[in-house]
Order: structure tokens, then sequence, then C-alpha cells
């Protein structure tokens, strides 16, 4: 028979070892807060560990067959093969007495953390001194694998899973949380924005102007006066004023999940939010800028990664709420940023109850008006939470008459539609009177806060 | 434009077609020949068939993991040829370069006309070896389409996108492939009327039907692989003594002992047990015999590899392979393996191939073993060993080996619990909760999977909680009495735990068996 030639493309004969199927990581909000707490929590998810180490010891028996193979089919250089024995023998010697123990070990809770899987290797390799059946320093770099062992697991909406490491954590969490945060809104939608040499042009603007004077859909044509320009971009200081007093440990809906880990998920979400806009958009420089503010008693402005990291690992629910302190410490950041632009700052506070530490001495001068209606009323609010509600006006009325900037103040309250009727809404709402309204979010809608606190404060501000 | 490029190697091809019709008096017809340009696809296929015995099986996501992670780690083994002994047979080849030397001409011939060997060897033999390849690889084939359009089709319709689809079914396949073949009678097939209701469905009951074929065909194929093997390194042999004879080419010798040295890429060919131990019994044979021809026709009318050994009595096989052995040990480190490695590192891995020659052939020939079934019943790569009632619910435990599948893939079982839960919609089989035993290099291990109620609607068959468990079966006195456990506090006091439905397990695996249904299952 003669022979035939044909050709077939990698299209018609795929690659058996290919994975498919590996799209984005799709995390809901609750698998988020389980995450968050692996994370603040190194002592859960042992059963995770266990399935680490049996994942190592499946890759390592793979590994060991196909060197065997390797070496007895293939040719191999010297070095090639000099590497190759070696390998063989340290997966050997980590399959039959490293993982054993190590596994032991998990069950135990004796490896729960970086620094113990790190003084496992020590005492290990100082073990091994004397015995001299491995290379040492071969074997330390590969029992670094171990560290896989702590490395958090999280399951997407679909099931799928992946393990990060404990420093990527953060980063990861707050990439996808802030992306799906910029699914549901874009603060500035950019296919409506046309960047041109000659300026910025709103599409929908345009468009809507062209209508209007053409009186047709679609409209029969783009004049020049109907296109609508952009004339500046202001920037933004977004303060994210968060509670974390005692009363945000309470659990919302059925599952493990506190107002606190909200919180916290919801700060993470704004501020990757920001950073993934500012990234987008090419420019010299940021337009927004997210700072969290806890509301606890050492008050500090949470404005890079490092602290923001700190915050999510240490905070806890416990203590008074310490708002006017916060709100103090936001304005005098803010005051000292970009002295010499024109920007708007933008306050968003989330709180479920009232402030009930002032401060003192308070120079600024109090609401006449707010004082009267407190000293009318008959009230179980207690006078330092009346004295903070007062202060706090005074500071909020303070800024909206500063000409230097912009201030913008939201308020949200974390509770069902039956706190209308309480003193504590019809206090917050007394007080902020001229100023903003207070904004009610159910603690179940709480994997909707950043969406919520996007739309109602940042957006349409 | 490849075409020209191709024109050495069609040339090279004619030769290899010329000299083995020569040497063997005819040539296969049967056969096709698939030239790798990307040589990472080659050894993907050449993984493949060493797993699953064909070349277009699917692997599970985990198989395709580690598999991934040694290729980085670049420890696959890069053979230039892959034969598949179907009919036709399929040879697999790496793209030589583009201007082939003396020596790559030489190593290009050679396994030519190996494979041509093994191609004539399919056609002539009586044996049901390649015609049970050829079908399972057609059903691999089909079994592939049947997934892709599935995965396709299902994410068509729905509106979620179904990341997970693919994975799922790939590991759907593999674990109830692992099942059938080894015949473990729990499994649960959904009824043929259950086709209609949804997409799903059918596909399962279209794949497990097909995958019990398979299973079936696999069972009976006759074990072939010493006479494939021994015919073709006979003629390979022949074939390279005779190039070399006819001056064509000219090998170097090596200093020290004056022995030719061949090309590197014919290591595969030339190292490996397999070859020397098949080689050394058709030369044997051919003893018995008055000349080739007969032995040729001999080795085309054994079923079996039994019915060849059984040429010998068992101290002559025992014999073969210990003189062999020891032969092959004098011989290949040196010749086929840098000075500098040490002589005990590269010998214990000729030793272990060695091994599993020699279980093989006492195997066969003790058990007077033919097909492949019998040896997998020998060692099956899964078994069933009962289940525990815990309260309400069973638990089934299985004993899964090296080869078997990995751990991970079991979470698909769960899935086919929902017989008795009602949130996640298909009516697949069957094992609600599972607790494996698997040994893992120097580990033997017991883990479980647990699954909770759900309190949500799944999004997928993976979306599911479910408690893993994974302890060491060990004899220590003091093993299972740790002190436990933080997340404690779901946990159901389980009062009634029967074990009279398990079998054949030993005390370690008793004792490890009972901590994990203490500590993992609960609020099922």
């Amino acid at each position: 028979m003669p022979h035939r030639i044909y050709f077939i493309t990698e299209a018609e004969f795929t690659d058996p070892l290919q994975h498919y199927g590996d799209v984005e990581f799709v995390l809901d909000f609750e698998d988020a807060a389980q995450v968050l707490r692996l994370w603040r929590n190194p002592h859960l998810g042992r059963s995770s560990r266990e399935g680490a180490v049996l994942s190592i010891a499946a890759k390592n028996s793979v590994a060991i067959e196909n060197i065997l193979q390797k070496i007895m089919n293939t040719y191999l250089t010297p070095e090639e093969e000099e590497r190759l024995v070696n390998e063989l023998k340290l997966l050997r010697f980590i399959g039959d007495h490293v993982l054993p123990d190590v596994l032991e070990r998990v069950n135990r809770n004796e490896l729960q953390t970086l620094e113990d899987i790190l003084k496992y290797i020590q005492d290990l390799l100082r073990e091994l001194k004397y015995e001299g059946t491995v290379d040492l320093q071969q074997l330390a770099d590969k029992l670094n694998q171990l560290k896989d062992i702590v490395d958090i697991e999280i399951t997407d909406a679909f099931g799928r899973k992946k393990r990060i490491s404990r420093e990527s954590v953060m980063d990861l969490l707050g990439k996808i949380l802030g992306r799906y945060l910029l699914r549901q809104i874009s603060v500035a939608p950019i296919d409506e924005i046309q960047k041109r040499p000659r300026g910025t042009i709103r599409l929908k603007e345009t468009y809507k102007s062209a209508i209007l004077g053409s009186q047709t859909i679609p409209p029969t044509s783009v004049k020049q006066e109907d296109i609508v320009r952009v004339k500046k971009d202001r920037r933004s200081l977004v303060y994210l004023i968060v509670d974390m007093s005692q009363s945000m440990r309470k659990t919302v809906f059925e599952g493990k999940m506190s107002r606190l880990d909200g919180a916290l998920l919801t700060s993470l979400s704004l501020y990757y939010y920001f950073k993934l806009i500012n990234r987008r958009k090419r420019k010299r420089h940021d337009m927004f800028k997210l700072a969290v503010v806890p509301i606890r008693k050492n008050t500090a402005v949470i404005d890079d990664d490092k602290k923001m990291e700190h915050l999510l690992l240490s905070a806890e629910a416990k203590g008074k709420t310490y708002m006017v302190q916060a709100v103090q410490a936001a304005i005098e950041h803010a005051k000292k940023q970009h002295l010499d632009k024109d920007i708007d700052v933008q306050f968003t506070i989330v709180t479920d109850g009232m402030p009930n530490v002032p401060t003192l001495p308070f120079n600024l001068r109090k609401n006449d008006a707010l004082t009267r209606y407190f000293s009318e009323i008959q009230t179980k609010t207690k006078p330092e939470t009346i004295e903070c509600l007062v202060q706090l006006n005074a500071i909020f009325t303070n800024l909206k008459k500063d000409r230097s900037r912009k201030w913008n103040i939201s308020y949200f309250l974390m509770g069902t539609e039956s706190l209308r009727n309480k003193e504590l809404y019809i206090h917050t709402k007394q007080m902020l009177k001229g100023i903003t309204r207070p904004i009610l979010i159910d603690p179940a809608q709480i994997k909707r806060l950043g969406e919520q606190i996007l739309k109602e404060s940042i957006l349409y501000a | 434009m490849l075409k020209a490029e191709l024109e050495g190697i069609v040339e090279i091809y004619q030769k290899a077609k010329a000299d083995f019709r020569v040497l063997v008096g005819s040539n296969p017809e049967n056969y096709r020949v698939l030239i790798f340009i990307n040589p990472e696809l080659h050894v993907s296929v050449n993984r493949v068939v060493e797993i699953t015995g064909t070349p277009q099986a699917i692997l599970t996501a985990e198989q395709i993991t580690n598999l991934r992670s040694a290729r980085i780690n670049d420890f696959l083994p890069t053979g230039k040829e892959t034969v598949y002994n179907s009919l036709p047979t399929l040879i697999y080849l790496s793209v030589p370069s583009n201007e082939l030397t003396k020596e790559q001409e030489l190593t290009l011939r050679i396994m030519l006309i190996h494979a041509f060997a093994h191609a004539l060897m399919n056609e002539k033999t009586v044996s049901n070896s390649a015609t049970t390849l050829s079908k399972l690889y057609q059903i691999d084939v089909i079994l592939k389409e049947l997934m892709v359009n599935n995965v396709f089709k299902l994410n068509q319709t729905s509106e979620n996108n179904h990341a997970w689809a693919w994975q799922y079914f790939q590991d759907l396949i593999g674990v109830i492939r692992l099942f059938t073949e080894s015949d473990v009678e729990d499994f649960y097939t959904p009824p043929e009327d259950a086709r209609k209701y949804t997409l799903f469905n059918n596909f399962s009951i279209e794949a497990i039907n097909l995958i019990r074929e398979r299973a079936k065909l696999a069972r009976k194929k006759h074990l072939h692989e010493l006479i494939d093997e021994g015919f073709a390194h006979y003629i390979q042999k022949k074939a390279l003594d005779y190039l070399l004879e006819k001056g064509e080419y000219k090998l170097p010798k090596r200093e020290e002992d004056k022995q030719i040295k061949y090309p590197n890429d014919l290591k595969a060919f030339l190292a490996p047990p397999i070859g020397e131990f098949s080689l050394a019994i058709m030369e044997r044979l051919l003893g018995k015999f008055e000349n080739e021809e007969e032995l040729f026709e001999k080795l085309f009318s054994y079923k079996s590899d039994y019915e060849l050994l059984e040429e010998f009595s068992w101290d002559e096989v025992k014999d073969l392979l210990a003189v062999n052995k020891n032969v092959h040990s004098e011989s290949v480190v040196e010749t086929w393996h840098s000075s500098k490695s040490r002589w005990t590192d590269i010998w214990s891995v000729y030793a272990y191939g060695w091994r599993q020659i020699e279980e093989y052939t006492r195997k066969i020939y003790r058990r007077k073993y033919s097909t492949f079934g019998q040896l997998l019943d020998d060692k099956p790569r899964i078994t069933s060993k009962g289940y525990v009632k815990v309260g309400q619910k069973k638990v089934y435990v299985f004993e899964v080996n090296d080869y078997g599948v990995g751990i991970d893939q079991l979470v698909i079982l769960h899935n086919h619990m929902s017989l008795y839960r009602d949130d996640f919609r298909t009516i697949l089989p069957a094992f609600a909760d599972v607790v494996i035993f698997k040994k893992l290099g120097g580990i033997h291990v017991a883990t479980l999977f647990a699954v909770h109620k759900t309190k949500y609607q799944p999004l997928s068959p993976y979306n599911l909680p479910i408690a893993t468990r994974a302890v060491q079966v060990t004899k220590k006195k003091d093993a299972y009495k740790f002190d436990l456990d933080d997340e404690k506090d779901e946990k159901l006091d389980v009062t009634k735990i029967d074990y009279t439905y398990l079998r054949k397990l030993t005390q370690p695996q008793r004792g490890a068996l009972t901590y994990l249904i203490k500590e993992g299952v609960y609020e099922l």
C-alpha cells in the first residue's frame, strides 16, 4: 500500500493533559467570610491540612513512578541523571518517612501555622544530620513544599478548589470581591466616556441631546452642539468609617458570619474596588482613594495594604463606639492630603448603634436646635450618647461650611425596617438634619452592603 | 511546505519497509504512523497509554494535575516512539530534527522496524489482544465525544456557565470506569426510563453502558505483552545487526571495552528489562524449532503469554529471569548511564523493572492466567469492604490500590447519593459517604468523605458541605487517641453504629475506621 500523508492540527488532536474549564474563580460573599475566618484563625481547617498532605503524597508518588520510567527509557545527560537520581531519593524519603509523620502531626493539630512547619523542618533536618542518607540541603529545599499544608483552601461557588498561601489571601479575596463589585456597579461607566485628544465626550448625554434635537430614536444625526464634554475629573478621597464595637459581634442570618465579618469584607471589597478602578484607567494620579477608619478605641486611618492586612487579621468586635474620634481622625487625615488640589472627600459611616464616647475638649459651636430637641424629649438614651450626637452634628455642619474642599457625608445604619420607629433611628435622623439622611441596611443583606454604599453615597451623592 | 520537510522521514520509512521485507519476508499493511511536531503532545499521549491502556481514554482531573506537575519538574519520560497494539496498529513518533544525521537515521529506521514488527504481530496473531484494543480505542473515542458534546450542550442550555462541567464529567467517567472494571457490585445505574428527564441522565446512562461494555471487553483481552515485545525486540535486534553488518552505518566503539556505542535515542529500545527478557525468551524458544519461520508461525498462534511461557518448565522460566537479570545488571549501567552515578542508585531502578516482570510471569505461569480480567481480579484497583451503618445511613468502605483513582475524585460519588438527598437533582448512584483505604508511598491512609445536608441550593455537584478527614492506618498503640477538636460543636452523638456489614478488614484498618466514623460523621 502506498503511503499517504495527512495533517492534523492540535485543535483536532488536543493535549490529553490539558486542563479544561480553567475559568475565573467565583467566590461568594459567604465563602469569602469562611476564608476570612480560616485566615484569622489558624486552628481551623484541619481537614484541609490533611487533604494537603495527601495531595502532596499523591503528587510525589506519581513523580516517582515517572522518574523510574524516565531513567530506564530516556537518554539522559550525566547532569540530568544526577538530578533525577537525587530527586528520586528525596521523594522516596519524603514519601516513606516524612509524610506519614507529618500526617500524624496534622491529625494531632501540631502543625497549624507556618512557624510550626518551619520548626518541624528544622528539627527534622537536625535529627537527620548524623544519618547521612540524603543530601540535607536539597531535602531542605524539597521540604519547603510542606508549607503548602497551612495554605488556605478556598472553594468557589462551583465547588472548585484552590489553595492559597496566607500571604496572598488578602490580595486574592480583595480582587475577587472588588471585581464582583465592579461588575455590579461601575463608578465611571467607561463605555459612556470617550477620551479624545480634544477632550472627553460623554456618549450617553450626547446621545440624549441628539435624540432631543432630532425627535427620533435613533437620532438622525449628532450635531456638534449635541456633544457633551466633561470639563474635568475631580479627585475623591473616600473614608469608610466602620463600627467595630461590641454589638458588631452579632451574627447575621443562619450562617456563622458576624456583622464584623461583613463589615471587614465590605471594607476590603471597597478598598480593592477603588484599587482596581484606579488601575483600569490610565491616569497620572489615582482618581479615588479609599481609607478605612475602624471605630475603636485607638483610632487609626487604614490607607495602605499592610495596615489593611493587619486590620483584617486583628480586628475584633469589642468595646464602646468611638465614632466622634474616628470621624476626627478621618478629617485630620483628609486635610493633610493633596493640599494643592481641589478634591472631594466622601465620608461613609457604617454603624449599628449610636456613638457613646464624647471627645474632650470640644471647641466647635454646637447646634442649639439639636440641643433643644434632646432636652425637650423624654428618652432613655444616655447623656454621653446625646453629647456625642451633638458633637457629631457640630463637626458635620462645620465640614459642610468648609469652602476649601467639598465634603460629602453618608450614614448607614445596620438594622431592619422596624428600626424606623426606634430611638436609634429617630435620634440619628435628627442629628443628621440638614446634612444627610441615614440609610437603613438590613444585616441579612450584608453581602450587598458594598454595592449599596457605592450606589447611595458615592455615585449619586 | 511541511511535506517537503517530511521527505527525509519518508525516505527512511521506505528503507525501513524494505529492510523489514528482507528480514521477515512480508510487510504489515494495516497501521498508521502519527508524527508529532510538538513533542510534549507525544509525551502526554504516551502517559495516557501508560495509565489507562489506550491513547484516547479520559483521565481524571487529579491524574492530570499530578502529571502536569511532573511535567513541570521534567520528570516525564520522553520516549520517541509509542506503539499502540490495536488493529490498525497506531505508531506515535516524535518528529526528528530537520536534517537527520546518520545516527538519527539509524535510530528512526530501527524504531520503524520495531513498530512494523508490532503491526505484523497484530495482523497475524490469533489472540484477541489487537482487536480488543481497537475496540477499546473506539469506545474511548466515543466516550470522549459524548463528554465533549454534553459539556457543550450543558453550557449552552443553562444560564450560568457550568465551569465545573468538564472536570465533573472527566471525574465521573474516571470513577465509573474504575468501579466497573473492578466489578464493584454496589454500583448503581439509573433506570432506562430516566433517560428522558434530563440531558445529564441520558449522558450518564449512555456513559455507564459504554464503560460497562468497555470493561467487559477489557477483561476478556488476552495477556499478550511478552509475545508482542518479544517479537518486536527479536526483529529489532536482527535489523540492527543486519544494518551494521551491511556497513551502511558506522557506529563508534567505546574506548574501555570496544563495545559498540548505540545511538542515544535507542535507549528506550535497548535498555529496559522488558526488551532484555522477552528477547531472551525468543532466543531460547528459537532453539526448540527448526528455523525462524516456524518460530514466527508459532508466535502468531499463541493466544496469550501463558501459552508462550508454557513452552518452558517453571524452573526454566525462573532460570531465564535470574540469568538475564544478572547479565543485565552487569552491562546496562555502564552502557546507558553516566559514570558519575552510583551503580546501586541506577540498578535499583532496573531491579524494580525486573521485579514487575517477575511478578507478572509468576502470576500467569503459576495461576494459569490468560486474560487481563484474571490479572485484575488478582489485585483489583478497588475493592468493596462492605459498609458501616450509622443511624439510618450507610457509610461505604473501599480499598483503592496505588494505580487506582485519586481520593479527590471520590467526591463524585457524593453526588451520586441524591437518592436520599433531594436538593441536587441527579438520580445517579449512590454512595453517600465513603471511607477509602489507600496506600500513598509510605502512608497507608484512611480517608472519610461525609456529606452534610445542604441549607442552600447547590450550584454544582461539587458545591456540597463535605466533611473530609484523613488518618493513617497504623498498628501504633496510641494511634487515634488525639485530643480534639476545635470544630466540634456540630457533632452529633451517634449512638447506633453497626459494624457488622464489613468484611475482610485488618485490625489497624478497623481502628482507623472507628476513629473516622466517630470524628467525622455527624449531622448528616
